[in-house]
Parts: C-alpha cells; sequence; structure tokens
C-alpha cells in the first residue's frame, strides 16, 4: 500500500481517562482485513491450524478503513504501556508513529501523566490530535477542558473530536480525523533498511516475534538481518502484520512506513531489545536509529519460594517470564533466613507488581518477597565504586567513603486545595522543593526532587489518599546525589535477619525502626518464650519490643461430636507453622518478611 | 461388645445462644413431636447393636433436650431400655437442661425414665453477662432449677460454667464459682469460652463491639478456678471438668478413653470399630427417613495412626494423663518407640511430666495443651 495511505499513531492519555475503551471502539469501527486477505484468511486453514494456542497481545493492531474519500486506509494503532515505570517502552513506540490521540477526560482535565505522556509525544515530534472524552457525562466540561488543553499544552484544540468512548458517540469524527489530521509515514524503500523495535514476544514455536516499524528500506523472508545494538544477525523466516488477533505472514514483507512483526527462529529474547535497529546484514545502514538505550532495573528486591522446594519452580518461571520482559533482571542468591531465592530488578514498583503476581497467578508460586529497594553508589577508601542492589552487600562501615542515591524529579498535578498536605508529604519523603505551576485557580503542578527510595514503597497511594484521589504523578529519574544513608537490621530473639535488612537514610531509621518492631512483633506469634524484636544501626539497638510468651493455647472443650474436627483445627494449626520460616528457634510467618513493606500505610 | 456409651441429641433450643455453632435451633411443637417419633425409628434401626451392647452411659445432648416434654422423654428412654442388651449397675444416665425450661413436672418424669444425672447450663451468676451470651435465663432460674431437680431426687449434678467471656471480670467470674459451689453441685464443667466462627458473639467480636479479655486474664480466671475446686473439695479430671469423688462423668470419660459411642439422633457422631461416623445433619431428611439410622457418613476410617493420634491428644486431655502401660497393651509398642522424641522435648519445655507409668500435662500444659497435642500430629 502507499504511504500516503497508511497513518502509524499511538493514544497516549492519563489512566482511567478512557485510552482502552477508545481502541476497542476503533478497533469495532474498522475492518482487520483488506478484502483481499479476507479470502486467503477463508483458504488458509493450515495457517490457522499452525497458530492454534497463541493468542498475539496487542502490540500493534493494523486496521482497515474506508474513509470518506472513498480510499481505503491502513490505521496501524500502536499500544503504549500506561505507567511511568514503562517510560522507555512508550517513547519507544511513539518513535514508531507520526501521530497521537491524546485522550483527555471531559470531567477531569488535563492530569500529570497527560502532560509526561503528551510531552513525551511532543519530544518525537509527534502530530497530536487531543480527543475530548466522556461527555456523556453529566460533570463534563469539555470547553474548560479544551482552554486548559490549548493554555497548558499549547495545543490547537478546534479539530478536538468530542467523544464518548464508552456510548461510541463520535467514533467516525475520530477516524475521519485520523486520515486527515495525521501526516503519512515517509521513508525510502530502496534505501538500506532501518526497522526500530518497540516490542517484541516469545512464541515457544517460532522463537521471539519482534515488532517493528520500518522506517526506510524494506525487510522480508529469506533476508539476512542484524540487530545492531545487540550485533547478532539472523535470517528472517517470516515478516508480515498483525491482523485479526493474529499474525498474518506477507509475501512482499514490510517496506518503509509499515508496521509489522518478524521471526527469524530467535530464542534469545535479550538479542531483541526494545528500541534497538534491524538493518540488513548484506547492505546495512549507516546509522542506527536514534534513542536506543539499555533499560537499567530501578527496584530491586530479593524473591523467595515461600516452600523451599519449589526454587526449580520459580528459576523455571523467572526463566518464562524472562523470554517476553527483557527488562526483568534476576540473579540467584541465599539468604540465611529464606534460603534460595532470587535477587530481581524491576522498571519500577508497579512493575514489580505485576511480575509478582504473574508469578503467582500464572505459575502457581507461593512467595515472599522482601523489602524493595534502589540501586545504591558505594563509594569505597580504596576508589573502588560499588553499585549495591541489596542491603547485605553493604560493605563494612570502615570501608565506605561516602554513598550516593538516585534522585528523581516528580511532578505531581493537584487541586491547590490539597497543595499543603501534598507539600508535607514530599518535606516527610526529604523532598526538595522545585516550584509550582498554577494552572487555572483550581490546580497547579508541583514539582519536588525526591528520592527514589521514598517514593518506591507507599508514595502513590499516601499521595491519592491525601488528595482524596485527585493528586496525580509523574517521576523522571535525575541522577545520583551524596545521601547519608545505614543499613537497619533486624534481629529476632538477638538473631540478625538478613532478609529484613533495608538501607535508609540516616534521619528515618529511627522512626522505621521503631515502626517495623512494633509490626513484627504483631505478625510473630507467641512462642513459649519471650522473643525480643531489635532494630540495629551497626550492632547498635534503636528500637526493641517483645513478643510476650504464650499464655494460652487451649480448647476447652473436646466430647464426642467435636473429635474429628477439633482433630482438623489442630492439624491445621501444625500445618501453619510448617509454613513459618524457622529463624534461630523462632517461627516466622511468612507475612512478616511482607510487613516491612507496609510500614508506612498509618501514616495517612 | 464392649461397654458402650450411648449419645442422644436433641436438636432443638427456645433460642439460639450468642456462641452456639452446635446443631440446634427453635422449632415449633409439630417439628418438635415428629422428631421425637424419628428418633425412635433411628433407635430401632439400631436394634442390632443395641441389643449387643452394654450400655455403660446414656447421655442426652443439645440443644435444650429439657424442652421435651415429659411423656416423649419417658417414651424414649422406654425404647432404648427395650432395646438395649445389657445396662451395666453403674451406669450412668444424663440429661441437659437449662435454667428457665426446667419444670417439677419434668424432673420427676426424668426420674421415672432411669435418668439420674442432670447437667444444667448454668453459664454465669450475671444476669447482664447471660444476656450477652444471649442466654434465656437470668441468675435466680438457675438457683430455682436446681432445687427443682434436687427436690425431683436428682443425686448427681454438674454444672456448665464460662470464663474469659467480653466484659467479664475476675470479679464477676470470682462470683459465679461462689454461687455455683453454694448450690453444691458434684460436677462442674468450667469452660473458658472458644470463639466459633459464625457465631453472633464472633462478629460482635471481630466488628469491636466486644472485646475478650486477654489471655492474661483468662488464664488468671482459670488458675483461680483451679484453686477454688480444691479449696471446695472438687477433683480435677479433665482440662475443664472438676467432681466429688466418684462423680466424674462415665459418659464422658468415655470420649477421651477411646471407648466405643453410639449416637442417635440428628448430627450425631459415632465411634464405633475404630470408625467416626456421624449423623446427617439435614433435619427433613431425618424427619421423613423410614430409617433415619441409615442416614450417616464414615468421617475417618478406622486406622494405627488415627488411634495413635486421638489416643495421646484426648488421653492427656485427662489429668492423670496416659498410661504407658495401657498404651503398650492397645498397641503393642512401646510409647517410648512411637513418640519419645516428643515426649523429651515437651518434658523439657516443662509442658509434659512423668508421674510413675503416667505422662501428663504439667500445670503449664495445661494452658498451652493445643501445643502438646500438635506433637503429636503427624
Amino acid at each position: 500500500m502507499k504511504q500516503a495511505n497508511i497513518r502509524n499513531f499511538s493514544i497516549i492519555a492519563h489512566i482511567d481517562h478512557g485510552k482502552s475503551t477508545l481502541a476497542d471502539r476503533i478497533i469495532e469501527k474498522t475492518g482487520l482485513l483488506t478484502a483481499r486477505e479476507m479470502q486467503d484468511q477463508v483458504l488458509d486453514n493450515m495457517d490457522l491450524e499452525r497458530e492454534r494456542g497463541i493468542t498475539i497481545k496487542a502490540q500493534a493492531v493494523r486496521l482497515i478503513y474506508r474513509a470518506a474519500d472513498g480510499q481505503e486506509y491502513i490505521l496501524n494503532l500502536i499500544d503504549t504501556p500506561g505507567h511511568v515505570d514503562f517510560n522507555y517502552e512508550v517513547s519507544r513506540s511513539l518513535a514508531a508513529c507520526e501521530g497521537a490521540l491524546l485522550v483527555v477526560d471531559a470531567t477531569q482535565g488535563i492530569e500529570a501523566q497527560t502532560l509526561a505522556n503528551c510531552y513525551l509525544a511532543l519530544d518525537h515530534n509527534l502530530e497530536i490530535l487531543p480527543v475530548i472524552n466522556k461527555i456523556d457525562l453529566i460533570a463534563a466540561d469539555p470547553d474548560r477542558v479544551k482552554t486548559e488543553i490549548e493554555d497548558i499544552i499549547g495545543l490547537d484544540t478546534s479539530e478536538a473530536p468530542l467523544i464518548s468512548a464508552k456510548t461510541g458517540q463520535n467514533i467516525d469524527e475520530v477516524l475521519e480525523k485520523i486520515v486527515t489530521m495525521l501526516p503519512p509515514p515517509e521513508g525510502d524503500p530502496e534505501a538500506p533498511l532501518q526497522a526500530l523495535i518497540f516490542d517484541s514476544l516469545y512464541d515457544s514455536y517460532r522463537g521471539v516475534i519482534v515488532f517493528i516499524r520500518v522506517k526506510e528500506g524494506r525487510i522480508r523472508k529469506g533476508m539476512r538481518i542484524r540487530f545492531m545494538a545487540a550485533g547478532v544477525e539472523y535470517d528472517v523466516v517470516e515478516a508480515g502484520y498483525m491482523g485479526a488477533g493474529r499474525l498474518m505472514p506477507s509475501e512482499e514483507g514490510l517496506e518503509a512506513g509499515e508496521v509489522g512483526y518478524f521471526t527469524a527462529s530467535i530464542k534469545e529474547v535479550a538479542h531483541t531489545r526494545v528500541g534497538d535497529t534491524v538493518t540488513g546484514a548484506d547492505r546495512p545502514a549507516a546509522t542506527a536509529l536514534p534513542g536506543y538505550k539499555q533499560v537499567q532495573s530501578m527496584v530491586f528486591c530479593g524473591m523467595y519460594p515461600a516452600d523451599g522446594s519449589k526454587y526449580p519452580d520459580l528459576r523455571d518461571a523467572l526463566d518464562k517470564m524472562k523470554l517476553n520482559d527483557a527488562s526483568l533482571f534476576f540473579e540467584a542468591e541465599t539468604s540465611k533466613a529464606l534460603g534460595f531465592g532470587f535477587r530481581c530488578g524491576f522498571l519500577g514498583l508497579l512493575h514489580m507488581e505485576i511480575i509478582e503476581e504473574r508469578l503467582e497467578r500464572e505459575f502457581n508460586l507461593d512467595l515472599v518477597t522482601t523489602a524493595p529497594g534502589v540501586v545504591y553508589k558505594v563509594h569505597k577508601n580504596n576508589g573502588e565504586v560499588v553499585m549495591l542492589s541489596n542491603p547485605a552487600d553493604l560493605p563494612e562501615p570502615t570501608e565506605i567513603e561516602y554513598m550516593e542515591e538516585p534522585i528523581v524529579k516528580a511532578e505531581i498535578m493537584l487541586p491547590t486545595e490539597h497543595i499543603g498536605g501534598i507539600m508535607k508529604l514530599c518535606q516527610d519523603r526529604r523532598g526538595e522543593y522545585v516550584g509550582t505551576e498554577y494552572i487555572e485557580n483550581t490546580r497547579a503542578l508541583l514539582t519536588y526532587k525526591l528520592p527514589l527510595n521514598e517514593i518506591i514503597y507507599d508514595f502513590f497511594d499516601a499521595l491519592k489518599s491525601r488528595s482524596r484521589g485527585y493528586a496525580s504523578f509523574d517521576y523522571d529519574l535525575l541522577g545520583y546525589e551524596r545521601s547519608t544513608l545505614v543499613r537497619l537490621d533486624i534481629l529476632i530473639n538477638r538473631e540478625p535477619v538478613d532478609a529484613l535488612s533495608f538501607i535508609v537514610h540516616e534521619s528515618k531509621a529511627y522512626e522505621r525502626a521503631r515502626r517495623i518492631v512494633e509490626r513484627l512483633k504483631d505478625e510473630i506469634p507467641r512462642h513459649l518464650f519471650e522473643i525480643p524484636i531489635q532494630a540495629a544501626i551497626g550492632g547498635k539497638v534503636i528500637a526493641r519490643e517483645t513478643v510476650k510468651a504464650m499464655r494460652k493455647d487451649v480448647l476447652a472443650k473436646c466430647y464426642g461430636g467435636d473429635i474429628t474436627r477439633k482433630k482438623k483445627l489442630l492439624e491445621k494449626q501444625k500445618e501453619g507453622k510448617k509454613r513459618m520460616r524457622q529463624i534461630g528457634n523462632v517461627e516466622v510467618p511468612q507475612a512478616a518478611f511482607m510487613s516491612v513493606l507496609k510500614f508506612d500505610e498509618d501514616d495517612n | 461388645m464392649e461397654e458402650t456409651g450411648l449419645y442422644l441429641h436433641y436438636p432443638f433450643c427456645v433460642r439460639k445462644c450468642a456462641y452456639c455453632d452446635f446443631l440446634s435451633a427453635p422449632a415449633d411443637e409439630g417439628t418438635r413431636a415428629e422428631y421425637a417419633d424419628a428418633l425412635k425409628r433411628d433407635l430401632a434401626g439400631r436394634a442390632q447393636e443395641l441389643g449387643a451392647m452394654k450400655v455403660r452411659s446414656v447421655y442426652i445432648g443439645g440443644g435444650t433436650p429439657s424442652l421435651m416434654e415429659p411423656e416423649e422423654i419417658i417414651s424414649l428412654m422406654q425404647t432404648v431400655h427395650d432395646l438395649a442388651g445389657e445396662w451395666l449397675p453403674q451406669a450412668e444416665c444424663t440429661i441437659e437442661a437449662n435454667p428457665g425450661t426446667v419444670t417439677p413436672d419434668k424432673a420427676v418424669a426424668w426420674r421415672q425414665a432411669g435418668i439420674n444425672r442432670v447437667s444444667m447450663g448454668m453459664q454465669a451468676a450475671q444476669d447482664t453477662l447471660l444476656q450477652t451470651l444471649g442466654r434465656i435465663h437470668r441468675r435466680q432460674d438457675v438457683i430455682d432449677s436446681v432445687r427443682i431437680v434436687r427436690q425431683a431426687g436428682f443425686r448427681n449434678l454438674n454444672l456448665d460454667l464460662m470464663m474469659g467471656l467480653p466484659g467479664q471480670s475476675m470479679e464477676d467470674w470470682q462470683q459465679t464459682l461462689e454461687l455455683a459451689f453454694s448450690l453444691e453441685p458434684e460436677h462442674l464443667s468450667c469452660y473458658s469460652l472458644i470463639l466459633e466462627e459464625g457465631t453472633p458473639l464472633e462478629r460482635q467480636v471481630q466488628s469491636g463491639r466486644m472485646r475478650l479479655p486477654d489471655e492474661e486474664l483468662d488464664r488468671a480466671m482459670y488458675a483461680e478456678t483451679l484453686l477454688q475446686m480444691q479449696n471446695h473439695g472438687f477433683e480435677q479430671y479433665e482440662i475443664s471438668n472438676f467432681a466429688k469423688t466418684g462423680y466424674e462423668s462415665r459418659h464422658n470419660l468415655g470420649y477421651w478413653d477411646l471407648s466405643p459411642y453410639l449416637g442417635i439422633g440428628l448430627g450425631a457422631s459415632s465411634y464405633i470399630d475404630g470408625r467416626r461416623l456421624k449423623n446427617t445433619s439435614d433435619l427433613n431428611a431425618y424427619l421423613e427417613a423410614e430409617d433415619p439410622s441409615k442416614l450417616f457418613s464414615v468421617e475417618q476410617e478406622a486406622s494405627r495412626q488415627n488411634d495413635l493420634e486421638e489416643w495421646m491428644f484426648l488421653g492427656l486431655r485427662r489429668t492423670q494423663g496416659i498410661s504407658r502401660e495401657a498404651f503398650k497393651a492397645f498397641f503393642g509398642t512401646e510409647l517410648q518407640e512411637e513418640y519419645g522424641q516428643q515426649i523429651r522435648e515437651l518434658i523439657r519445655d516443662g509442658l509434659l511430666e512423668r508421674c510413675g507409668d503416667m505422662i501428663r500435662l504439667t500445670r503449664r500444659g495445661l494452658d498451652l495443651a493445643n501445643y502438646v497435642f500438635e506433637a503429636f500430629l503427624r
């Protein structure tokens, strides 16, 4: 198809402003197949058979739209992950497009992610079409929202469709505007191949399915290609489009301006990094496409199987996850308290939660997760710099000259009435005030520099609860800054528990220590003996609680009708103890290890 | 056949108590009459087993069996006597009664029916606590009901008492014990409240509307109980049971000694030939069945492992403990062989002690009995 009849676009929005609903409506309103493809699909039963069992996530979907001008257009809708953790992935998806629909909730107006995503799109010189959604709601105020978009972002809203993705109102207008307002792709099909990887997916049958936007040249079956950053070569087995929820191989392959996929029997997902450039091995491009960077884990935690014998299962599960998620990092580690497990690195806390949930749900694993931490730079006296992701590896204090911690720039969009509360929250989290920008009279954009380790726990929840849900938030890594950090060690019955150690700013140590010992006191069941729970810095105890000795564990009644039931109760109680972790002679429930994750919850 | 206990269940009450998770509910007169008939059909269905039985005890429990009409009780016990093979001379025959439902007519009828022991649910001496528990009676009803059964000639009376109740102070408990002693029963059962899931009381505690005494107070009440029992000439023979010499409940001892028992009635449990059985809990099915004795399911098959575990965790409920000799006679192996390590550790922890041939709970072991029992489960 001619480039003039192609539109490559993304939908960007603040969370809950209706991005996926609009995507669904657009897919419904358009065809997934051209007339010719329709015929092919019916005939091509072999293919169907081959693809059974594979569900293709809609990383990108190719839609066929017959516009008012009577012509057929191909609309490639490229999905973007919707969270700050995946900023880099979002930026690569945007780099594959010429345009973006900016969806704004007519009742809410601009939010932090609206801005962040919009700036990201502008950075990539995308044509942005604002779309005002949820106009069916009584609270909708499209005129105010339009003014906001013009004032804050400086986008022209005179062409902005007013829609309700929920009811389907004015979706046709959106489609028409995509054709008329967004530019077609450019690029020379005869030039050396340059294709941008914006996503990939592992399929056990074909190997990695690589999703690409061809910027220059063409790619087709049989061609030898090279991943420029990874420096590896493969022969293309299949190239084509994503349509109708499945892959549609194309004999002609893909050419400049098109969005699609290819496979090349790739078993190593690490070879197909998002942002890398694919070029021809025989006629390579002189340069790679700009913007590639290797993703770095921002947040680390230990993951252990609740049942130690499930260690191999956890390893297999992580291996499988890694196939589809190159940004997941893990390496084996051992904890005295928790046994064999893995130190895992994530893009952010949400990424961590997603992985954790998938491991538990899809692989049926019961996990114990240690407190998430960030990567600290430890400058040693001997000049060595250690990147520290596991508190247990912190060198002796005498060997450390100083430490640095990662700092982010946080932008918080909020109603002005909550500024006081949120500023207090940021101060409490060691934030450094940067500025306030007023948007209308009622809303403001608050900018702070914050240490990453202060926001990875529960900052978002605290933000929401202190603004009654109205504040939105986005952050960007700024770099490292020198900081006074200490390692807090927890001792249960005088035994240090490595899995509970974490690194904290000196000014926060006392308060956190007190909270954590209180929490552990509630989590650890009474034993036959008294159990001291202590928090210490370098051997000096700074907080202590005591789990009193068990006084009562007896069922007063056991007669004829009770015997089997009471026995089951005893068995259950015994089973519960088996699932606990033995630390010295203390049995510690799994939940205790998690309790350190939540120590700020009654902050609010 | 071995000496066997017979349990008869009466699943009706005036009003369900706030802590009760037993199979019991209010019902109209017609249903209750139908049930009395069904019980007799159930007994008839067991005629063969009953005929081969040496009855060592009968226990009519509930619910509130004292709700039964005098004729119903007489007729029911007549059926039992007709069917039972042998009736041991010392046979104990108990009826559970609740203050407020006891009348002189009934008490006399119980005597006529051959019942020789009454177990009365006194629970507390304070009307406010009785109200918290959802009991239908008041303090004065206890005094009146005891007088009635004494006047009818009962010489063996138990009172059930409860400690560890929401809002109960040590003083309340002492007064409860005091009132109980003043009524001169032969037997006392003192239960620390078990908050059963799904009961109204549990919901009230969960929601924070009521607060249970903490473990420390609960155990102080228990300690006070042991002391007062001693002072008043009651001997403890089980975690929650105390009796004047010779008045230990024969029926209940059977549960802890792994003696066989046959349960008749809705939801009743049986332990026969090492198997644990349970009758249906479906009232309509039970009432409509021609032969309700067929409506049971096996809860647990006989096995040496089950016997071992139950021998330990039931036997140790008795304060005299378990006899190593008796163990060996029953299982053919030494107790040390089966549970040597567990026993050593529990003795080390101060929860078990040796006394001649017996292994028994220590004073602290009485407070932490579950901890001890768990050790003997697989």
